[in-house]
């Protein structure tokens, strides 16, 4: 039996995550391999239903520095050291996979057990800040497909194996009953379908997402009496509803596990710039406005008007309630729904596992 | 004064044993200035990370959560896992006190046994207790002091006899509940409805039970004839994050969904009626937010029944309910018509502030050894 640890870590989103339990599902499909999460992560709902063993810590970096962690900082790093040594012991993985961010003190412990590791590595700037001893360490590093750059950093030339593979997204069969799929979430499929999604929800500062969308939709209505609108405020989101709660038409959820068919059953989605999102946006061709998160890490304006070079379907939101408003009044007038100018992205994960599995062959 | 306090809820159904435990960290902050805590949590993580207090996940079993683990690896490597990790965090956090809400999960107690740290059991009288009483385990040799978070007058004479054979003091603090706050006004507000506005607010605790589902069915098919008694109401519905039967879409009835809210406080208050089971958490809690409730016990567990027709007996807000819909109907129906304002806010009640001074009393004790 190879047991393959995957250690992911997030903190203001779900992608890393996400990531993990689509690379887990592809390698679970092998015989013989078992997958083992490590998560430090703030999700509460979205790994729990994948059925993998599963260790969880909290989100580390993302601890609020007035928290009652403060008192216990002081040991926070050996506290993590230690579970993470605990961990390695209990389950004597053959392979730990890095998502992104390669946390110093596992992978030395991984080192001194000798324990193969392999990175896969989403953003591309994010590899400047980890060290040459780090990249040198991995037996492999997996570069999913990003329409946002697509060249191979000087960091990583020469140094470890590289291997390429679609984007990886969380399996979707390509096909959706429309009308079933939109009664199945109270919705009528004879109206006009907006799908909102505020991704993982978890931004650290006051995100005037909803604020906008709120509005813009409101003014909207005023022009198209059947609007309905299914927000998904994502699980990690703890501000005020009150931006969204007078919509009309409105079905309000905190946490979908699985948007893409609703996202293929819907005339427009208003959505984020993450990397899954947009590459789930991408895959299934729905007319899309955008409007970045700020990410400490990642550059979500680039990677919406990357995508909409790239891709008819996405285009960058304005962030004012008038200027989105009529930028939905244009799209919901000549939608281009069902079309999708790009390749469907389905092979991304398998492609990972079969590149991390090879690493240790 | 307490120190480093090692908290640990075993977690499977509801979120009872972690609510309790987090109770009593609040009191402590609020109280006696806790130092410093953390808690070993088994779920419940969207619970705990509706605080600020700090959590470490041990792997869990003896519920659905032993599937995945079980279909990859071996039960006797399984079972090693749990006091693993309880180890390397107690060798590194260095707990003076350890504190175990009413299950001796025997994992756990391995995991500090080299530690120095007195233990302290929360424990509440039901059959995990008593099952535990009866058989003697060992581990009821390793407590120093014993917190029951209910009222001496509420514990049969069988039950204190069974509390008798522990060596340790043991101490009867009444309800340990949290004020779980938030402003019902606002809530109303953001959820686009008057101060007038006719709510049910179904809570399904914790959700594990599969009674759960059975009750949110009942209440959806009440449905008609509640609107046809009063055709303005509104469904809130708070199935907790253990519940995993299939929930109501958004409509004109059912106004929002939520598998977790942290502020369930504001929502009992915001509530016209409370329909709920019958958990120790849940029934205190409504008490605190003085609201209308009808309650319906889970048979399945150990204690809703008797919690069900002794809250009736002493609380004139509470109502014992059933699952048929057409009574459940009237009653809500009825409920629903008496007229009734929304609570202006919290306000803890005697018996909460003088079980808060009671419990940090007891730890300041144990903390000097004057026990």
């Amino acid at each position: 039996m190879t047991t393959v640890l995957l250690h992911t870590v997030g903190g203001d989103g779900l992608g890393h995550l996400s990531r993990s339990l689509a690379i887990a599902q592809a390698l679970a499909g092998h015989a013989g391999v078992r997958p083992v999460l490590l998560t430090e992560s703030r999700d509460v709902q979205l790994a729990e239903g994948y059925g993998f063993p599963m260790y969880m810590l909290p989100a580390r970096y993302a601890i609020p520095p007035d928290s009652a962690w403060q008192g216990i900082r002081c040991v926070g790093s050996q506290l993590w050291r230690n579970v993470y040594a605990e961990v390695l012991a209990q389950i004597g993985p053959d392979l730990l996979v890095h998502d992104t961010i390669v946390y110093d003190d596992i992978f030395h412990l991984a080192q001194l057990q000798s324990i193969p590791q392999s990175l896969v590595l989403r953003q591309r700037p994010t590899v400047a800040s980890i060290s040459r001893t780090i990249l040198s360490g991995m037996r492999v590093i997996v570069l999913p497909a990003d329409v946002r750059d697509q060249a191979i950093p000087d960091h990583l030339l020469g140094t470890t194996r590289i291997e390429r593979c679609a984007p990886i997204l969380r399996p979707w069969s390509g096909k959706v009953v429309r009308e079933t799929l939109l009664v199945q979430y109270g919705l009528d499929p004879s109206a006009v379908t907006t799908i909102v999604c505020n991704a993982g929800g978890g931004a650290f500062i006051e995100d005037p997402f909803l604020d906008i969308v709120g509005g813009a939709l409101r003014l909207v209505s005023e022009h198209i009496r059947d609007l309905q609108v299914l927000v998904v405020v994502g699980p990690l989101f703890q501000q005020a509803l009150d931006a969204v709660c007078g919509i009309p038409g409105l079905r309000l959820y905190s946490f979908l596990p699985d948007l893409v068919p609703l996202f293929a059953a819907a005339q427009l989605v208003i959505a984020r710039g993450g990397y899954n999102t947009i590459h789930e946006l991408l895959q299934v061709g729905v007319p899309s406005l955008c409007l970045p998160a700020r990410r400490s890490h990642d550059d979500q304006a680039q990677r919406i008007d990357d995508a909409a070079h790239q891709a008819r379907n996405v285009q960058r939101g304005q962030e004012t309630p008038d200027g989105l408003a009529v930028q939905i009044l244009d799209v919901l007038k000549a939608p281009l729904f069902g079309h999708s100018d790009v390749d469907v992205f389905t092979t991304g994960a398998d492609e990972a596992a079969v590149a991390l599995l090879k690493a240790i062959s | 004064m307490p120190g480093r306090i090692l908290f640990h809820a075993i977690n499977h159904v509801g979120l009872g044993h972690l609510n309790r435990l987090l109770a009593i960290a609040e009191y402590l902050r609020e109280g006696c200035a806790l130092k410093q805590c953390l808690f070993l949590i088994e779920g419940g993580r969207d619970l705990i990370q509706s605080t600020d207090l700090p959590w470490i996940q041990i792997p869990a079993f003896g519920d659905f959560r032993s599937e995945r683990w079980l279909k990859w690896f071996g039960i006797s490597e399984c079972e090693k896992y749990p006091e693993g990790i309880t180890r390397a965090v107690a060798q590194i956090f260095g707990p003076d006190i350890v504190v175990l809400d009413t299950v001796l999960y025997k994992p756990v107690v391995a995991g500090i046994a080299g530690t120095s740290a007195k233990v302290v059991l929360v424990g509440r009288i039901g059959d995990l207790l008593r099952r535990q009483l009866d058989s003697g385990i060992p581990e009821f040799d390793r407590l120093d002091l014993v917190l029951v978070p209910q009222e001496e007058a509420e514990i049969s004479i069988t039950d204190r006899q069974r509390l008798r054979k522990i060596k340790c003091r043991v101490v009867y603090t009444g309800p340990i509940v949290r004020d779980r706050g938030g402003d019902p006004q606002q809530l109303r507000r953001t959820l686009g409805l008057s101060e007038s506005d006719p709510l049910i607010v179904l809570t399904l605790g914790g959700g594990g039970w599969n009674f759960a589902e059975r009750l949110l069915m009942s209440v959806i098919e009440a449905r008609g004839l509640i609107l046809h008694k009063v055709p303005t109401c509104k469904l809130v519905i708070l199935c907790g994050p253990h519940f995993t039967g299939s929930l109501p879409k958004t409509d004109d009835f059912v106004l929002y969904v939520s598998q977790f809210e942290p502020n369930v406080g504001a929502f009992l208050r915001a509530a016209s009626v409370v329909v709920c089971m019958c958990g120790y958490n849940t029934m205190n809690e409504v008490v605190l937010a003085e609201v209308p409730t009808i309650c319906v016990p889970a048979p399945e567990a150990d204690d809703q029944l008797a919690r069900a027709s002794d809250y009736e007996r002493r609380f004139p807000r509470i109502t014992t309910g059933c699952l048929d819909p057409i009574v459940l109907a009237n009653q809500i129906s009825a409920l629903l018509m008496e007229p009734r304002r929304v609570s202006e806010s919290a306000v803890p009640t005697d018996q909460r502030t003088k079980t808060r001074q009671l419990v940090c009393a007891e730890f300041s004790r144990l903390q000097t050894g004057d026990v």
